[in-house]
């Protein structure tokens, strides 16, 4: 083994991470045994059911395992079962943002630095222009545009006339989250950009001239040459954002922005619990601890690999 | 021309090519909605008694002709971008009022969070980290890590439930909500001017340190809650900024000749790590604007997200979110180039035009 990668292995900060998101990946896949959803749930993320009318929450014990919060009339929510699910999709959401805005934005920073010239310089111009978007003014913007396209019938408005869903090629983003596509949309930038600043110093390098003089096309020095060689930086960002993506989807499902994450979701129902009236943190912290640890470990277990990541891979540089 | 003004006058012509190519964007995406839809964006703010769904209709068809909804994208882009330039931003039905008015009566409240956040979490960012990367692997530079990487970890929501429930529900010393009940009264009364809209100034300004100080106590929460996250990163990048500055010859120059470690800290190499510290906060300010919705939200701020958060319901409220999502870009444009400009001034290369 390589002397980089045996430090990377044996570092205690990089076990940890590594150890952490193996925990999240086998809850993950696992979540089906370790908590069986309702098979006629409308949503599996979520156990509701039914008991006795008590205005507060469940604690744990022997039949909820973490607790469970009021939602209705009669109508509890498991809080184990929302743990578990939520890992299962915030892994799912978090990997697939950045696969996407990665994807696309390596593919924008490397084709544009190859080309180099005012190509160049407008597409990072348009990539800054990108940078100064808010990212919940994005979010707020497409899921709004995704109601008028997809769900016309959900809106409320006596002054609205009838119009009908979108049908053809648009209807097939319907299945998408709204959030994924907004995210991917406001989160590429940064891949852009470092790729372009790496493709721009290496594309002057003798073996890149060799290769096209032996006649490699554009895309064959792209996809062979630039592309591998530039994107350790990217991997590093791809790492850290995986935690940061997820960490602001909760977010938003806490402040109702959103409905993609059990996680938040869960949270903004045991919200009152904790500061509401006759709420108390100290009274009922099993609402909100577990799921709010779930959560920091989530972030931080995949900035630790970042971090160390981007150790192995630039030996040299703090 | 001084290259100092040129740098400034570039930056700032950089800000309506954001907003071009921003508007562009967003009504792409305002045009994949059918005609119907999009019509709703120009009703007018308030409906007669005798609207019938027939007249409706007309009235929805009539919007329909007179914005050329059937030209091709750039003849309608150009027609809404008059508007916005006209400050016709439309009305919205969530809020009941007209949008820009709406946006630039809630600016003051985002500004106020906004402006002690930085003005907290710049100076401690950069000190932190000057002096973590000057003792690198001390027990000083320990902490800071520990410390940084911890407040990093704890996403907004959950440290602002955590420090509401510990010192509102508890010790009751920072009540949510921008103003108490007794200063929110005088500030809506008869006597009160308004002059910034902040109103820890305004309070000073109509002579009212009681304002002031309410105004403080309930900022005190928003602002940490908000800093923190920031501090940790901005500390972070100027300590590695340090440390590369610290391994340089001219260092080893300057400590042969007998330059003591305080003069090397704050004299030779403060101003060279100011540089990547500015452009890092420079390019978050998006982020940090998300940041300061998420605490307004939470804390029960008015401010600028109220138009955007409110908007998303059942009822279709596209002009408050387009004018959201535009007074947003415009922002954060505006204050990147300020942060620009103060980059200006402490780097003497891109004052005087030196390329890099």
């Amino acid at each position: 083994m390589k002397r980089g990668t045996r430090q990377f292995l044996y570092r205690k900060s990089s076990i940890i991470g590594l150890v952490l998101i193996g925990v999240f990946f086998a809850v993950a896949l696992a979540a089906p045994v370790l908590s069986p959803a309702d098979p006629e749930a409308i949503d599996p993320n979520y156990k509701i059911f039914q008991a006795k009318y008590e205005n507060k929450p469940i604690p744990p014990g022997a039949d909820y395992p973490l607790g469970a919060l009021p939602v209705g009339l009669r109508l509890y929510m498991d809080i184990y079962h929302s743990l578990v699910w939520g890992t299962r999709s915030a892994l799912q959401f978090g990997l697939l943002v950045v696969a996407l805005s990665a994807t696309f934005g390596i593919l924008v920073g490397a084709i544009s630095g190859y080309a180099s010239g005012w190509v160049n310089s407008g597409v990072m111009r348009l990539t800054d222009a990108f940078l100064a978007f808010p990212v919940i003014a994005g979010v707020v913007f497409i899921q709004q545009v995704y109601t008028f396209l997809f769900a016309p019938e959900t809106l409320f408005f006596v002054y609205l006339p009838a119009f009908e869903p979108v049908s053809g090629f648009l209807h097939l983003f319907s299945a998408i989250d709204p959030l994924l596509i907004a995210l991917v949309l406001l989160t590429w930038m940064a891949y852009a950009r470092t790729t372009n600043s790496m493709v721009r110093q290496i594309k002057e390098f003798s073996y890149i001239e060799a290769a096209r003089a032996l006649g490699a096309s554009p895309w064959r020095v792209i996809f062979r040459h630039l592309i591998p060689n530039t994107i350790t930086p990217a991997i590093v960002l791809a790492a850290r954002d995986i935690g940061g993506l997820v960490l602001f989807q909760a977010t938003l499902a806490f402040i109702g922005l959103s409905e993609s994450s059990p996680w938040g979701a869960t949270l903004a129902e045991g919200r009152r619990w904790i500061i509401g009236p006759g709420g108390n943190l100290f009274k009922y912290w099993w609402v909100f601890f577990p799921i709010s640890l779930a959560i920091i470990l989530f972030g931080i277990s995949w900035n630790l690999i970042g971090d160390n990541v981007n150790d192995w891979l630039n030996p040299y540089h703090d | 021309m001084p290259p100092f003004l040129r740098f400034v006058i570039s930056r700032f012509l950089a800000i309506p090519v954001t907003l071009l190519v921003v508007t562009m964007t967003l009504f792409a995406f305002v045009l994949l909605t059918p005609a119907e839809a999009r019509a709703t964006l120009y009703y007018p703010s308030r409906f007669g008694p005798g609207m019938t769904e027939k007249r409706l209709d007309e009235l929805n068809e009539r919007i329909q002709l007179e914005h050329h909804m059937d030209d091709p994208f750039l003849v309608q882009y150009a027609y809404w971008l008059k508007d916005l330039l006209r400050g016709d931003w439309g009305y919205s039905p969530v809020l009941d009022e007209e949008v820009l008015p709406a946006l630039l009566r809630r600016t003051p409240v985002t500004a106020e969070i906004l402006l002690y956040s930085l003005l907290l979490y710049v100076p401690l960012g950069i000190l932190a980290g000057v002096v973590a990367g000057w003792n690198k692997n001390r027990r000083v530079d320990r902490n800071f890590r520990i410390t940084a990487f911890v407040s990093s970890a704890i996403p907004t929501f959950i440290l602002a439930l955590i420090l509401m429930d510990v010192f509102y529900v508890i010790l009751y010393w920072f009540p949510p909500d921008r103003l108490g009940l007794d200063t929110n009264m005088l500030v809506n009364s008869e006597g009160w001017r308004s002059f910034t809209g902040l109103y820890t100034l305004d309070g000073l300004l109509n002579g009212k340190p009681e304002v002031t100080l309410d105004a403080f106590r309930h900022l005190v929460l928003p602002v940490i809650t908000v800093s923190l996250f920031y501090w940790a990163t901005l500390g972070r990048i100027t300590r590695a900024t340090v440390i590369e500055e610290t391994r340089k010859e001219y260092i080893l120059a300057a400590r042969a000749r007998g330059v003591g470690q305080r003069a090397l800290m704050w004299g030779h190499t403060f101003r060279n790590t100011l540089t990547p510290a500015l452009t890092n906060t420079a390019l978050s300010v998006a982020w940090l604007f998300t940041g300061v919705y998420i605490v307004e939200a939470i804390y029960n701020f008015r401010g600028l997200s109220e138009v955007g958060i409110r908007g998303v319901s059942n009822i279709p409220d596209a002009p408050s979110i387009l004018g959201f999502t535009i007074y947003s870009v415009l922002l954060v444009s505006l204050t990147m180039f300020a942060l620009d400009v103060l980059q200006a001034i402490f780097d003497p290369r891109l004052r005087e035009g030196v390329t890099q």
